[in-house]
């Protein structure tokens, strides 16, 4: 009786404790947000880059100069929900990883999905150089060789038995291959094209535009709710297959329709962005630190700090060396990497 | 001693010791480094009846030193500042850097002296068609070491500033292997240094007079676009958004682009950057409001150049800019003043070519007289040996 007491109120503490690290998490985010889309190389104060915000809003009743309209809504706001959609997606998909191959290591990157959408963006800079409409030849491709790897982990693990280990080191395997033929590439390119891929590595939100932040936005709705419907599978994953089996989850199945979920939510964000490799990993850590690992809400509450992290960063890089923007994979390192670590060293249960 | 070892080190003995006869004039019995008339005389004469081990390419080379070289070595100090003694002339030639190569031909030497180029030089099919039948080296970050030593070469021809822990480190294998080996460095790129670098290498092939002439035409043309753009205040300079291969890069104070942007009388109002190629804000931009802006297609924007004769490629990189947010509302957008330019004739040897276009674009008044498009032809023409119709092939600029 006094056990069962006990853990009612660690449950409820627990409750407590998720709802101020989400409400937090929300307040913080929408209030950089509003920090965000005043910073910038034109000097608009706060006042005046709200007004050019409604001006867009409401044409009729707010007015504002051209220039400063389409500096804030033509450069600024997609940016700013870019980075926050993109951090959102990143920090999930990580998330989802994790639980399901039970790998603290497991991420997008670990995987090979990024460097399989370097090696497609490689090939689309190296081998499409002056092909019209490039650009958008390197996203096609970075998407396709993201899904690729996802699809050729698939098959391996299928091959070998669909378990969260053989995933890991095919997941490996691939990641070697495609880093491989990345590097081949470089080495025959010129200087110029071995500059573009480096960039893109690196990882920006430089690229974003209002349709991109569309096909994004539309992909995180469609995928999200299932997550968080199928919340209590994913833990039941979490717990081990046998545990998983045992509540009757369908443990093949629900793999690799995760994994696929989550390597699509990835591949469409690092095809516009480069890769951002760090909020993966790192967000669902910090967010499980936090809150524990219950799915309903390490999904939700993880996504929000991975969209923290990538706004802040993408904030930083835009700021500290104006009006040059660092690239923002670069700045998310060395503002999630000490965060991380602080938490790391002062959380006993880490 | 194992067996096997001896045959080896016989070779490497015989290597050696060749590798040491080029050192000197050939023909100088008394190796006080000058060729005398009677020694000359007395070389050739043993070699048509047999009677010494000098080759055919022997006699041809003292017959140059003794004619034209006044029968000593030629001192020469290349643009690292190193002195480099020649005994005889250049004959087997390697080049890793395409300038030098391009420099080389402006001065009128025999291509067919060249053995072997870089990679880069090797692929460009429309501007150096004889590299076709040359050797293919590599490049200087993946220089293939073997093949370099295969031909033989007595010179090797590297760049001075840029790469140097690579060129160092070609320059420290060549010379450990092939004894004697003249390694040659020259950037060929810099306005700064190009004059002197036309006229060292001119003495090093014995073309002084043609290397005067080339060298007075580039000076001709860079000091016309100097002297026309002294005297501007600094507030009166055209202000030049420039924009490199990739969307929103530009150039700061430190990249080649920048210096001739302002050699060309140009402003940048993103010089202070602390990268090479930083990247702005596009907001940045906007509020900078250039005059005129610069777009440069090449590499890794690869359209149009020698390669190609692709006007609606530029067109629609032209047409790209002009459209993106904002940008209507630019000074250089609104009174017409964006360029492409190909870094063909931007970057390299050719950078006087482009930087003429440049002043043009940026003071039409102040250069209603220059020409780059003539300049051009007569580069392709008279000095480049080529035969290319600017009227019909190549694209560069645009509009």
């Amino acid at each position: 009786m006094e056990q069962s007491v006990v853990i009612q109120e660690g449950y409820t503490r627990l409750k407590k404790t998720r709802t101020l690290f989400i409400g937090g998490l929300i307040a913080g985010l929408v209030i950089l947000i509003g920090v965000a889309v005043t910073l910038g190389s034109a000097d608009y104060t706060v006042a005046e880059s709200y007004i050019a915000i409604l001006a867009g809003l409401f044409p009729g009743i707010f007015s504002a100069p051209d220039l400063a309209t389409t500096i804030v809504w033509d450069l600024r706001l997609h940016r700013v929900l870019f980075a926050v959609f993109a951090g959102f997606g990143l920090a999930v998909a990580g998330s989802v990883m994790q639980g399901i191959l039970r790998n603290p290591l497991a991420s997008p990157f670990t995987l090979g999905i990024a460097s399989a959408a370097t090696t497609g963006a490689s090939i689309a800079i190296v081998l499409g150089a002056g092909i019209a409409g490039s650009e958008y030849l390197v996203i096609a491709n970075a998407f396709l060789f993201a899904l690729l790897a996802a699809l050729a982990i698939y098959g391996m693990a299928r091959y070998r038995g669909i378990g969260s280990e053989t995933m890991v080191l095919a997941g490996i395997a691939i990641m070697y291959l495609f880093s491989a033929v990345t590097s081949l590439l470089q080495y025959v390119g010129s200087a110029e094209q071995l500059r573009a891929v480096v960039f893109w590595t690196f990882g920006s939100v430089d690229k974003s535009t209002w349709p991109k932040l569309g096909i994004v936005s539309l992909v995180l709705a469609c995928t999200i709710p299932y997550l968080l419907y199928r919340a209590w599978d994913l833990n039941a994953l979490a717990e081990g297959d046998e545990v998983a089996a045992g509540l009757g989850v369908p443990v093949e199945r629900s793999m690799i329709v995760f994994m696929m979920i989550a390597s699509l939510i990835t591949a469409v964000i690092i095809c516009f962005t480069g890769t951002i490799g760090f909020i993966g990993l790192v967000a669902p850590h910090i967010t499980r630190m936090a809150i524990g690992g219950d799915f309903r809400t390490l999904l939700p509450a993880s996504g929000l700090v991975g969209a923290v992290l990538l706004l802040a960063a993408d904030s930083i890089a835009r700021s500290v060396l104006a009006p040059q923007i660092i690239p923002v994979g670069i700045v998310t390192a060395f503002l999630g990497v000490p965060f991380f670590i602080y938490l790391f060293m002062h959380r006993r249960d880490a | 001693m194992n067996r096997r070892c001896l045959p080896a080190l016989v070779l490497l003995l015989l290597v050696a010791v060749q590798a040491a006869a080029a050192e000197g004039i050939p023909g100088d019995a008394d190796g006080d480094r000058v060729l005398t008339r009677a020694e000359y005389v007395a070389a050739a004469l043993a070699y048509m009846i047999g009677d010494n081990d000098l080759a055919r390419a022997d006699i041809q080379d003292a017959a140059q030193v003794y004619a034209f070289w006044d029968g000593r070595p030629r001192e020469i100090t290349d643009s690292t500042g190193k002195t480099v003694t020649l005994y005889r002339p250049l004959r087997r030639v390697v080049i890793f850097a395409g300038e030098s190569l391009e420099t080389l031909r402006s001065l009128g030497f025999d291509m067919e002296k060249v053995v072997a180029v870089d990679k880069y030089s090797h692929a460009k099919n429309t501007f150096f068609p004889e590299c076709r039948e040359m050797g293919n080296v590599g490049s200087i970050w993946s220089p293939d070491m073997e093949r370099v030593l295969i031909l033989r070469p007595d010179t090797v021809f590297l760049y001075a500033t840029i790469s140097t822990a690579a060129c160092d480190d070609i320059q420290n294998r060549l010379e450990a292997s092939s004894p004697g080996i003249r390694v040659l460095r020259f950037d060929c790129f810099k306005p700064a240094t190009y004059p002197d670098e036309i006229r060292t290498i001119a003495s090093i092939i014995g073309k002084e007079e043609r290397g005067e002439e080339f060298a007075a035409f580039y000076e001709s043309t860079m000091d016309r676009i100097r002297d026309g753009a002294a005297g501007i205040p600094d507030d009166e300079r055209t202000r030049v958004y420039f924009e490199y291969w990739f969307d929103y890069t530009t150039v700061a104070a430190s990249a080649g682009y920048n210096e001739k942007t302002e050699i060309a009388g140009g402003t940048n109002p993103f010089a202070t950057g602390t990268a090479e190629y930083p990247v702005v804000d596009p907001e940045a931009i906007l509020v900078a409001n250039p005059e005129v802006v610069i777009k440069l297609a090449g590499q890794g924007l690869a359209v149009g150049g020698y390669a190609g004769h692709d006007i609606a490629a530029l067109d629609a990189i032209r047409s790209d800019m002009l459209g993106r947010p904002g940008w209507s509302g630019i000074s250089a957008v609104k009174d017409g003043r964006v360029y492409v330019i190909h870094s063909d004739i931007l970057g390299g040897a050719q950078h006087f070519i482009g930087t003429a276009y440049l002043a043009k674009w940026f003071y039409p008044d102040r250069f209603a007289d220059l020409d780059p498009h003539a300049i051009h032809q007569r580069y392709l023409t008279d000095f480049q040996g080529i035969d290319f119709d600017l009227a019909s092939e190549g694209t560069f600029v645009y509009p």
